[in-house]
C-alpha cells in the first residue's frame, strides 16, 4: 500500500506522492482515521478503484477546494457512479443506486436481500489504520446472546439465525461498527482506532459530552496507568496522573490520601467530592472502594464544569465510572499480582556507646556533675568515663551483680544491656507482601449486559503486625425492558479489615518511638519478655515492638455498600428522564485490647477494652430530564434535574478495664470490670436539596457554549442563610474547523475554552452550625457536690458556640485553556491557566481562652485565592515498524494567596500542634500555612558575640558563657531583643510545581512502562528532629546530634552544643526544622509480556500477559526524614493548615511484584 | 423542601435549660473545674498546684526522670518558656470555669421558675465561683484580665493591663453578703468560704486591715455548709485522708470522686504524684521532696523549728543505697509532720509497709530520695477511694483552703498590725495539734522516728521575728498543698528564699546548677504565647507578657 503520509514530513514528499494515485479503499481508510469516520461499503465494489492522492491530499492541507468532508467524498465516489449516505455523526455508507444499500439499523432504506438462515459468516477484523489483524475483538448479533470473538488472526466465525441480523463490531479503544450480516463488508471488517480521544465520551456531570465539546476543564485518566501502580485505593494511584491534581499519602496498609485539586481552597475541608456512577459521597475514605472496577476518572477542576454540582464541589468533583458489560460475548479476565514490599534505611542513629557519650557530653557541657567532677549517671556511673552496664534493670549493674534466678515481671524485672545498640527501626519493620487478585466476568446484548468482579486485596504492612484486607463483590446489570424503558443498578459491597497497632501520625506511634528508645535497650528481658524504659535513666519512650505485638489482634472491620438503582425513560425522540437513588452505606465496628505494660517507665495500670461502631447512610435521589437534538447546524442538549441528600450517622463507643484474663477469647465488654464501663454514643444529620439546570449549545460543532445554573439547600446553617446559587457559563472554540486552519495538515484539532463559575463549599464538621449547644459528660461537667466519692450530679457546660450568620463558603474559579492535537493525533497537548478565588472561607476562628473551651463555630472567615497552570502532554510514534512508544507528562503548579482573613487585615491562624507550639502561620498575603519561626542566624561562637547580641529567652548577658554554642536568633526588626514579633516565615509547603513523568514502550510481545513522579521547590517541617536532634525529650539521638553539634573545634555546627539542661534551643519554632522537601520518585516501572496469541489459540486463551514490576524504584531527595512524600496530620480536620509537617510519617516503601492479566 | 432541611440540633440549648433545674445544672459545670480538670489536660491543670505552687517555691522537685514532664524543668529552674504547654493548659482551664461561672449568670437571668432567694443563692455561688478561678489567675500570672457576665463577644479580646482585685473583691464580697451558711450540699460554697476568700483577697493585697476582722468572724463563728462549726481536726493528717474530707477544718474543697463512670476523670489531679512502681500507684515518681523541706522539720531540744541553722545538716537520707542494702534511718529529733508529709526510706508509708527507699524512687541520683505523701490513699481504701480503671485517681479531695492557713493569716495580721504575742498562740494552735501524739508509728505502737515538737512558749515582742516564724510554720504546716511559691511571692521574699534554696540545693540536685531566680521577673509566670497570638486586634496584642519573658 502507498504510504500517503500526514505528517509534517509528509510536505517534503508530497511532490512526489501527489500525482500518484492510489486505491479508493486505501483512501477511505486514511479519511476515516483522519476525520474519525466509518465507511460501510461493499469492498468487492470498490475494489481496484483508483484516484488521485492529490484530492485527497488537497483536502486536508488547503480547503479551498472541498468546504466539507462530503464534497470530497462526492468528488472521489462521483466517477464511479457511487454515493455517500451519512448516519450518526461519524458513520458514511457508500453504495451504487439501484443496488440494494447496507441496511442499518436506523435507516429507511429498503431491506437487504434475505440470507438463508443459520448462515455462517467468517471475516478477518483488522485495524484501519495500518491494516494490522485485531484478535479479541467481539462480534455480536444484535438482538441475540450470540456472538464471537476474533482469534489472534483477526477471524471471526459467527452464525446468523436470520436475514435482518446486524452485527455489532466491538473492541477497546476503538470505535465501534455495526455492518448488516449481508454487507460484503463483513469479510473485512476495519476497526478505526480512537488514535485521539476527541471522540470520548466523557461523564461530565450529570450527563455525557465528547471530549471534543467540553469547554470546562475535565480531567480524563487513564485507567490503565492508574492500576499500574499497586495500591488500595485509587488515590494513591491517582498520583501525578492528571494535571492539577495534588495527592499526598501515607503509606500505611488502609491508610487513606489527601486530594486536592488545584491548590488549596480553603482552611477549611479541602476534599473533593466524589461520584461514583451519579452518587456522590463526601467520604473521603477510598480504601472501600475497588480500583479494578473503575472504567474511567474524570476529574472536573473548574467551576465551569463542576458547578453543576454546586454546594459540594468547591474542592473540584471526581467521578468514576465503574466498568459496565459490553454488547458481545461474554469475557471473563484474572488479573493477580504479589509482592513485596521492602522498607528503606531508617533513621541515621547513635549506638550505645555513642549514646552513652552524647548524655556524658551533655552533663558535663551542662555542668551537671556530683562533688568528683563527674557526672553521676544511673546507668553510666559517677566515673571519668562513661561506663555502659552489664545490667539496665536494675540500673547500672556490672555483671555477677544481679541474682538473675530472683527474676519477676511485676517486682524484680532483669534487663541486660544491649552493648552493640539496638536498632528499633530494624526491629519493627521488615519486608512484607501484597497481593490482589480481581476477577471480572461481563456481557451484554442489546436487551443488557452486565459486569460482575470479584476482588481481594491483602496488603501486610512493612511495620510489623499491621495488615490491611478489602474483599468486595460488584455487581452492575443494565436491561432494555422496553425499546425506551432502561432499569439499572450499580453496586459494590466491601468488607475491609484493617489489624495492627498504632501507626497513625504523632509522637506516640510506633515509628516516632523507635527513634525515641535509646539503643541500650533490647528487645527483650532475660526472660523472653518486653524490655522498655523501666530503668532509671532510660526516658519514657515505649518499646515499639512491643506496641505492635501488643496491637496485632486489633482490629476494625468495615462494611460499605456503594451503589444505585435507576430507571432511563426515553420520553419522546431526544427527551430522557432518568430517576436514580443509591445509597452509600457503611458499618463498621473497631476493638482494641490495651495489655500491661510493665517494662515501661510509666506502665499502665490496667489492662482495658475498648469498642466502638458506627453506622453512616448518605441516600442521593436523583430525577433528570435531558433534550439532545440537533437542528441543522445548532446542536442542543438540555438538562434540568433535582437532587435531595439525606446523610444519617450514629456511634457508639464503649470500654472496660481489668480484664481477668488478656485472651482475645474474651475480648468483648462483658467480662471487663463493669464498675470502670465508659460508653458514649453520638449521631449526626444532615441534608441537602438541590435544583439544578445545565445548556449545552454548538454551532457548527465550532462554536460551542455551556451554561449551568444550580440552587441548594443545607441543613447546616440557619434557615435564613440556607440557599446557595451557583452558576457557571464557559464558551468553547474549534479553531481547528475554521477554514483558515482547514488548511494546516499538522493540526488536527486546537481548541480554546474559557470559562466562569461558581461552586460552594458547606462541608463542615459541625451538622448545627448556628446552635449554641449545652452539654454533659461525666469527666468533663459532672461534679460530686455531695461528697460522696463515687458518685456525680449531673452538670451542663457550654459545648458548642453557634454562628446563625455563617453562610456558604463560595468559589468562583475562572479557567482558560488549550487542547491541541497534532501530527495526526500522535501529539496531544492539554494547556490550562485558572484564577480561583474561595469567598468567605469557613473555619473555626482560634477564639482566645476568654471564649471559654467550648468549640467555635464555623464562620466566614476570609478569601483565597490560587493560580494556576496544569498542563499535560502526550506524545506516540513508532520507530521503525516494531517499536511503539508513548510519552506523557503533567505538569501542575498553583500559587496560593490568603486575600482575607478577618476584617483587620492583620488576623493570624497559626496551627501545627507540637511540644513548643505553633509552627505554621496562615495570614493575609501570604500562602496559607507557612512555616513561622525564628530564624537562626548561626551559633555564638564566643562570649562577646553573647553580649553584642540581641536578647534571647534563657540568654543572661552577666553570664554570657552559658550561652556560648546556643543558637543565634535574628533580631528582626532590630529592637534589640528577640520577641515573638521576630519570628518570621522560614519555610513554604507549596511546591513549585509538581509533575508526572509516563513512558511507555511496546515491542513485538514486550512492553514497559516506566513512570516518574516528583514534587519541586517544597519545604518540609521535619518534627521528628525535636526527639533526635535535642535534648527536652529522652531518647535516642541522631549522628548529627552527636558529631555536628558545637564545639570550640567545630564552630560550623548545624547543632547547638550539647547541654543536658538545654529546654531552649528546640522550645521555639525556628529555622533548623525546615528542610527543602523537593524529591523526584520512580513510582513504577513495569515490564510486560504477552504470550503470542497462537500459544493461547489451543488453550481457548484470548489473551495472557504477565509481567514484573518495581514500584518507588528509586527516590532523589535531600529530605533526612523517612519519604519526602508526607501527607498533612489532621488536627480537627483542619489538615492544609498543617500542610508539609512532618510528625513521623509512616515511610512509602520499595516494592517488587510479579502479576498476571488473562482473558478468555 | 424546607421541612427536608429543617434538622434540629440534637442538643439542648440555653432556652431549654432557663430553669431552676437546667441553671444549677450549668452552676454544677463551673463547679467541676474545681479541681483543674474537665477542660482538657489534666496534672498540669490542677487547682492543687503541686508544680506552680510547691515545685517552683522548693518543698519539693519535679522527680522522676529528667525526661519527665519537661515543662516542669523550665518551671524548676525558673526559665520559663512562654510555649510551655503547662501555662496554656492551667490558663484556659482558668478561664473556662470563669465562662462557665458567667454561663450560669447569663442563663440565671432567663429563669422564671426560681425564688428570688434561690437566684441570688445561683448568683453568689457563681460569682464566688467566678472569683475563685480569676484568683487563681491573678496568682499565677498577676497581669491577667477580668471577664464579667455582661461580655457578650464570641471572642473575647480583654487586656491584662489593669489590676483586677477590685473585681475578684467585689464578686467575693457579693458572695460573702448573700450566700446561705449552710446549704443542701456540702460542696457548695457558703457565706463562710466565701468570707475566708475575702480574707485571702486581702491577704494577698496586704490589706491586713480589712483581711484581720473577716479571719476574726471566720475563727469565731465560721461553720461549714453543713453547719459544722470550724475546727481543727484532732490529727495533722486527717486532712489528708479521703475517708476523712469534708472535715470541720476544711473551708473549701475541690470535690473529688471515683468509680463515677468517668474513669477517674473525677478525681484528684495529681496522679502522677506516687511513688515509683511497687508501692501505692505503681506509677509515677514524680513530686519529690527536696532536701530543704525534710531539714525544715528538724527540732531543737525545745521542740522548735531551727529558723536560721535548719539546712546546716541534712536530715540523713538514703541516697545512693539500694533497697537491698541495710540503712538506718535520721535519729534525730523532728517535727512529727514531716512524716505525714513526705515520704522516706524506713518510715512506715501510710499502711503500705516502710517506704522502701530507692525500689521506690524512678531516678535517686536525680532527683533525690523522698516520695510525695499528702495525697496519698491508703492501701486499705484500694477500690473504695481510688478508681478501678486508674489507682492513681483518688478521690481525695484537694484542699483549697483549711483553716490552719486562716489561722496563719491571723498570725500574720497580728504580726503586721496587732500583737505579735497574739499572733505567738495561733500559731501555737497548729503546734499543739501537731505535738497532740498523732505520730507515724511502727507497727509495734512506737513512733517511727524521734519526733519532739513543742509550741513557741517565750512571748514573741519583735514584729520580725514572729514574721519569721510565723512564715517557718506556713512552710511546716503547708508543705506540698501548692502555696508555698504564692507565699513566698506575696511576702516579698521569693528571691532572697529561693536563691538560698537554689544554692544548697544544687550541690545534690545538681540539675539545679545554674539556676537563679530573677527578682521582679520569676515572681510572676509567662502568659502562655499561643494566647497572646490570639489576643491580636489590629496587628497588636491585646494581651501583654509578663516583664523577663519573651
Amino acid at each position: 500500500a502507498q504510504d500517503l503520509s500526514w505528517n509534517s514530513h509528509g510536505e517534503q514528499r508530497q511532490g512526489k506522492t501527489a500525482s500518484k494515485s492510489m486505491l479508493l479503499t486505501e483512501a477511505l481508510s486514511n479519511i476515516a482515521s483522519r476525520y474519525h469516520v466509518t465507511f460501510d461499503y461493499d469492498s468487492e465494489a470498490l475494489q481496484q478503484k483508483q484516484v488521485t492522492a492529490e484530492k485527497v491530499l488537497q483536502h486536508i492541507r488547503n480547503n479551498r477546494q472541498y468546504t466539507t468532508l462530503d464534497t470530497l467524498l462526492k468528488d472521489l465516489l462521483s466517477p464511479f457512479g457511487m454515493k455517500v449516505k451519512q448516519f450518526g455523526s461519524s458513520s458514511y455508507t457508500i453504495y451504487i443506486p439501484g443496488a440494494p444499500p447496507v441496511q442499518r439499523l436506523n435507516s429507511t432504506t429498503a431491506p437487504a436481500a434475505p440470507l438463508p438462515a443459520d448462515t455462517t459468516i467468517q471475516g478477518r477484523i483488522v485495524s484501519a489504520a495500518d491494516g494490522q489483524p485485531l484478535p479479541g475483538v467481539s462480534v455480536l448479533v444484535k438482538g441475540s446472546n450470540k456472538g464471537a470473538v476474533s482469534d489472534a488472526d483477526g477471524v471471526y466465525h459467527l452464525q446468523v439465525p436470520d436475514h435482518n441480523a446486524i452485527l455489532l463490531y466491538q473492541y477497546i479503544g476503538f470505535d465501534s461498527r455495526e455492518l448488516a450480516a449481508t454487507d460484503k463488508a463483513t469479510a473485512i471488517v476495519a476497526l478505526s482506532s480512537g488514535t485521539s480521544s476527541l471522540s470520548e465520551v466523557v461523564v461530565t456531570g450529570y450527563t455525557t459530552q465528547q471530549k471534543k465539546d467540553i469547554t470546562g476543564s475535565v480531567a480524563v485518566v487513564n485507567t490503565k496507568d492508574l492500576l499500574s501502580v499497586p495500591a488500595g485505593n485509587f488515590g494513591q494511584q491517582l498520583q501525578g496522573r492528571a494535571a492539577g491534581v495534588t495527592v499526598t499519602s501515607n503509606a500505611a496498609p488502609g491508610a487513606g490520601v489527601s486530594m486536592r485539586i488545584r491548590g488549596i481552597g480553603t482552611i477549611n475541608d479541602n476534599g473533593p467530592l466524589y461520584v461514583i456512577d451519579g452518587v456522590s459521597t463526601r467520604s473521603q475514605s477510598l480504601n472501600s472502594l475497588n480500583p479494578n472496577d473503575i472504567e474511567s476518572i474524570q476529574v472536573l477542576k473548574d467551576a465551569a464544569s463542576a458547578s453543576i454540582y454546586g454546594a459540594q464541589a468547591s474542592n473540584g468533583v471526581v467521578i468514576i465510572t465503574t466498568k459496565k458489560g459490553k454488547a458481545g460475548v461474554s469475557k471473563i479476565s484474572y488479573d493477580a499480582y504479589y509482592g513485596m514490599q521492602y522498607p528503606g534505611k531508617g533513621p541515621d542513629l547513635l549506638n550505645t556507646n555513642e549514646w552513652a557519650n552524647l548524655i556524658w557530653t551533655g552533663l558535663k557541657n551542662a555542668g551537671q556533675v556530683s562533688g568528683n567532677g563527674n557526672p553521676n549517671h544511673p546507668q553510666f556511673g559517677n566515673g571519668a568515663q562513661p561506663v555502659v552496664p552489664y545490667y539496665i534493670l536494675p540500673a547500672g549493674k556490672a555483671q555477677g551483680t544481679v541474682d538473675e534466678s530472683k527474676y519477676d515481671l511485676s517486682t524484680n524485672q532483669i534487663v541486660k544491656a544491649n552493648q552493640a545498640g539496638t536498632n528499633w527501626y530494624k526491629e519493627i519493620f521488615a519486608p512484607a507482601s501484597i497481593q490482589n487478585h480481581q476477577l471480572t466476568g461481563s456481557g451484554g446484548s442489546d436487551k443488557g449486559n452486565y459486569a460482575f468482579g470479584l476482588n481481594y486485596f491483602n496488603q501486610q504492612g512493612i511495620l510489623k503486625y499491621t495488615n490491611f484486607k478489602r474483599y468486595s463483590a460488584r455487581i452492575n446489570t443494565a436491561l432494555n425492558v422496553k425499546e425506551h424503558i432502561r432499569f439499572g443498578e450499580n453496586l459494590q459491597v466491601s468488607f475491609t479489615e484493617s489489624t495492627g497497632g498504632d501507626y497513625a501520625s504523632g509522637e506516640g506511634n510506633a515509628i516516632v518511638n523507635a527513634m525515641r528508645l535509646p539503643p541500650i535497650i533490647p528487645v527483650y528481658d532475660i526472660d523472653g519478655n518486653f524490655a522498655g524504659t523501666r530503668g532509671a535513666g532510660l526516658g519514657n519512650a515505649s518499646n515499639p515492638y512491643a506496641m505492635l505485638y501488643r496491637g496485632k489482634d486489633n482490629k476494625t472491620k468495615g462494611f460499605r455498600a456503594f451503589g444505585n438503582a435507576y430507571t432511563e425513560i426515553t420520553l419522546l425522540k431526544g427527551l430522557q428522564f432518568k430517576s436514580s437513588f443509591g445509597i452509600d452505606y457503611t458499618n463498621s465496628t473497631g476493638y482494641s485490647f490495651s495489655y500491661l505494660n510493665p517494662e515501661h517507665s510509666e506502665p499502665a495500670a490496667n489492662n482495658s477494652f475498648n469498642e466502638s461502631s458506627n453506622y453512616n447512610l448518605r441516600w442521593v435521589f436523583t430525577n433528570t430530564l435531558n433534550y439532545k437534538r440537533n437542528f441543522g447546524y445548532h446542536s442542543l442538549n438540555v438538562l434540568l434535574g433535582t437532587e435531595a441528600i439525606s446523610e444519617n450517622g450514629r456511634n457508639l463507643k464503649a470500654g472496660r478495664f481489668n480484664y481477668f484474663s488478656t485472651s482475645p477469647l474474651v475480648w468483648d465488654l462483658n467480662n471487663g470490670d463493669p464498675s470502670t464501663q465508659t460508653n458514649g454514643s453520638n449521631r449526626t444529620q444532615t441534608a441537602l436539596a438541590s435544583m439544578f439546570g445545565r445548556v449545552d449549545y454548538a454551532y457548527h460543532d465550532k462554536y460551542l457554549f455551556t451554561g449551568i445554573l444550580r440552587r441548594d439547600g443545607v441543613s447546616r446553617f440557619a434557615p435564613d442563610h440556607r440557599y446557595g446559587i451557583f452558576p457557571a457559563a464557559s464558551v468553547g472554540w474549534r479553531l481547528s474547523e475554521e477554514p483558515f486552519l482547514k488548511s494546516v495538515t499538522w493540526i488536527d484539532e486546537l481548541k480554546l475554552r474559557a470559562g466562569v463559575g461558581a461552586t460552594g463549599n458547606q462541608e463542615i464538621p459541625r451538622a448545627y452550625n448556628y446552635a449554641y449547644e449545652y452539654g454533659t459528660s461525666p469527666g468533663t461537667s459532672n461534679y460530686d457536690l455531695g461528697g460522696t466519692s463515687n458518685s456525680t450530679v449531673i452538670g451542663y457546660y457550654l459545648a458548642n458556640l453557634g454562628n446563625p450568620e455563617t453562610v456558604w463558603e463560595s468559589t468562583v474559579m475562572t479557567n482558560i485553556g488549550l487542547d491541541l492535537t497534532i501530527l495526526n493525533g500522535r501529539m496531544e497537548l492539554n494547556a490550562e491557566v485558572y484564577d480561583r478565588r474561595t469567598n468567605g472561607m469557613l473555619t473555626q476562628p482560634q477564639l482566645t481562652a476568654l471564649a471559654g473551651r467550648a468549640n467555635a463555630p464555623f464562620v466566614n472567615i476570609g478569601d483565597m485565592k490560587n493560580t494556576g497552570i496544569d498542563l499535560n502532554l502526550n506524545y506516540h510514534d513508532k520507530i521503525g515498524g516494531d517499536l511503539r512508544y508513548e510519552v506523557g507528562v503533567t505538569f501542575s503548579h498553583y500559587k496560593n494567596e490568603v486575600l482575607r482573613l478577618g476584617d483587620s487585615g492583620t488576623e493570624q491562624i497559626f496551627s501545627g500542634g507540637t511540644r513548643y507550639g505553633t509552627i505554621t502561620l496562615t495570614q493575609k498575603g501570604q500562602p496559607v500555612s507557612m512555616f513561622y519561626g525564628y530564624q537562626i542566624e548561626g551559633i555564638f561562637q564566643n562570649e562577646n558575640e553573647v553580649k553584642t547580641h540581641a536578647l534571647q529567652t534563657g540568654m543572661d548577658k552577666n553570664n554570657p558563657a552559658k550561652f556560648v554554642g546556643k543558637y543565634k536568633l535574628k533580631d528582626v526588626n532590630g529592637d534589640g531583643v528577640v520577641t515573638l514579633n521576630d519570628r518570621t516565615f522560614i519555610g513554604n509547603p507549596h511546591p513549585d510545581f509538581t509533575y508526572g513523568f509516563n513512558l511507555s514502550l511496546a515491542w513485538h510481545n514486550f512492553d514497559l512502562n516506566l513512570y516518574l513522579y516528583g514534587s519541586q521547590g517544597n519545604d518540609i517541617y521535619n518534627i521528628t528532629k525535636y526527639y533526635t536532634d535535642f535534648q527536652t525529650f529522652a531518647g535516642n539521638r541522631s549522628k548529627r546530634m552527636l558529631y555536628d553539634s558545637w564545639r570550640p573545634d567545630n564552630p560550623n555546627a548545624k547543632l547547638p552544643i550539647l547541654d543536658a539542661n538545654d529546654n531552649i534551643s528546640n522550645g521555639i519554632s525556628h529555622s533548623y526544622y525546615i528542610e527543602n522537601g523537593s524529591y523526584l520518585r520512580a513510582k513504577n516501572l513495569q515490564i510486560g509480556y504477552t504470550l503470542p496469541a497462537s500459544l493461547l489459540k489451543k488453550a481457548k486463551i484470548d489473551q495472557l500477559r504477565l509481567y514484573v514490576q518495581a514500584t518507588n524504584l528509586f527516590t532523589i531527595t535531600g529530605y533526612s526524614g523517612l519519604d519526602p512524600d508526607i501527607m498533612n496530620a489532621d488536627f480537627g480536620g483542619s489538615g492544609d493548615l498543617n500542610k508539609g509537617v512532618d510528625y513521623g510519617f509512616y515511610p512509602n516503601s520499595r516494592q517488587v511484584l510479579v502479576g498476571i492479566s488473562l482473558t478468555f | 423542601s424546607d421541612g427536608f432541611l429543617d434538622k434540629q440540633p440534637l442538643s439542648l440549648d440555653q432556652t431549654a435549660l432557663a430553669n431552676k433545674k437546667g441553671v444549677n445544672a450549668i452552676l454544677i459545670g463551673a463547679y467541676s473545674l474545681l479541681e483543674g480538670r474537665g477542660a482538657g489536660g489534666s496534672y498540669e491543670n490542677t487547682t492543687s498546684n503541686w508544680s506552680f505552687g510547691s515545685i517552683r517555691g522548693g518543698d519539693a522537685h519535679k522527680g522522676a526522670d529528667p525526661s519527665s514532664q519537661p515543662d516542669i524543668n523550665n518551671i524548676e529552674r525558673y526559665e520559663s518558656n512562654p510555649t510551655d504547654n503547662y501555662y496554656l493548659g492551667k490558663w484556659r482551664t482558668i478561664y473556662e470555669g470563669v465562662v462557665r461561672a458567667n454561663n450560669t449568670l447569663k442563663v440565671l437571668r432567663l429563669v422564671n421558675d426560681m425564688t428570688d432567694d434561690e437566684k441570688k443563692n445561683v448568683t453568689a455561688q457563681a460569682r464566688f465561683l467566678r472569683a475563685f478561678y480569676h484568683f487563681e489567675a491573678k496568682k499565677l500570672w498577676n497581669n491577667v484580665p477580668y471577664l464579667s457576665d455582661s461580655l457578650t463577644d464570641l471572642n473575647p479580646k480583654i487586656p491584662n493591663n489593669r489590676d483586677i482585685w477590685p473585681d475578684i473583691v467585689a464578686d467575693l464580697q457579693f458572695a460573702a453578703d448573700n450566700l446561705p451558711e449552710t446549704q443542701d450540699m456540702i460542696g457548695r460554697v457558703n457565706k463562710w468560704a466565701a468570707t475566708a476568700f475575702l480574707a485571702k483577697a486581702y491577704m494577698y493585697q496586704r490589706k491586713f486591715a480589712e483581711a484581720k476582722p473577716l479571719i476574726e468572724a471566720v475563727l469565731t463563728s465560721g461553720k461549714n455548709s453543713r453547719g459544722v462549726k470550724y475546727q481543727l481536726n484532732n490529727c495533722f493528717q486527717d486532712n489528708f485522708n479521703p475517708a476523712t474530707k469534708n472535715s470541720p477544718e476544711a473551708i473549701l474543697e475541690a470535690q473529688t470522686s471515683v468509680n463515677d463512670g468517668a474513669n477517674g476523670a473525677n478525681g484528684n489531679s495529681d496522679v502522677l504524684n506516687y511513688p515509683y512502681t511497687g508501692g501505692p500507684g505503681k506509677c509515677c515518681g514524680t513530686f519529690q521532696p527536696s532536701q530543704d523541706l525534710v531539714n525544715s522539720y528538724k527540732t531543737d531540744v525545745n521542740g522548735l523549728p531551727l529558723l536560721v541553722n535548719y539546712g546546716d545538716e541534712d536530715v540523713k537520707n538514703d541516697e545512693g543505697i539500694p533497697s537491698d542494702q541495710p540503712f538506718t534511718p535520721y535519729t534525730g529529733q523532728l517535727d512529727p509532720r514531716v512524716d505525714w508529709t513526705v515520704g522516706r526510706r524506713g518510715i512506715p508509708y501510710l499502711d503500705w509497709g516502710p517506704h522502701p527507699g530507692a525500689a521506690w524512687i524512678r531516678n535517686q541520683a536525680y532527683a533525690g530520695p523522698y516520695s510525695p505523701k499528702k495525697n496519698v490513699y491508703y492501701k486499705e481504701q484500694q477500690g473504695k477511694f481510688s478508681d478501678a480503671s486508674s489507682p492513681t485517681a483518688v478521690a481525695n479531695n484537694i484542699k483549697l483552703l483549711r483553716l490552719a492557713e486562716v489561722i496563719l493569716w491571723a498570725a500574720e495580721c497580728e504580726a503586721e498590725i496587732g500583737d505579735p504575742d497574739k499572733a505567738r498562740s495561733y500559731v501555737n494552735q497548729l503546734r499543739t495539734r501537731a505535738r497532740n501524739g498523732c505520730y507515724v508509728q511502727q507497727p509495734d505502737g512506737t513512733p517511727a522516728a524521734d519526733y519532739h515538737v513543742d509550741i513557741y512558749q517565750a512571748p514573741w515582742t519583735s514584729r520580725t521575728d514572729a514574721l519569721k516564724a510565723i512564715r517557718f510554720e506556713n512552710k511546716l504546716e503547708l508543705a506540698m498543698e501548692g502555696h508555698r511559691f504564692f507565699d513566698l511571692v506575696r511576702w516579698g521574699i521569693a528571691d532572697t528564699e529561693l536563691n538560698a534554696y537554689l544554692a544548697k540545693e544544687s550541690i545534690k540536685r545538681v540539675y539545679l546548677k545554674g539556676a537563679t531566680f530573677t527578682k521582679n521577673e520569676d515572681e510572676y509566670y509567662p502568659i502562655p504565647q499561643t494566647e497572646i497570638q490570639n489576643s491580636y486586634v489590629n496587628g497588636q496584642a491585646t494581651l501583654q507578657q509578663n516583664p523577663g519573658y519573651k
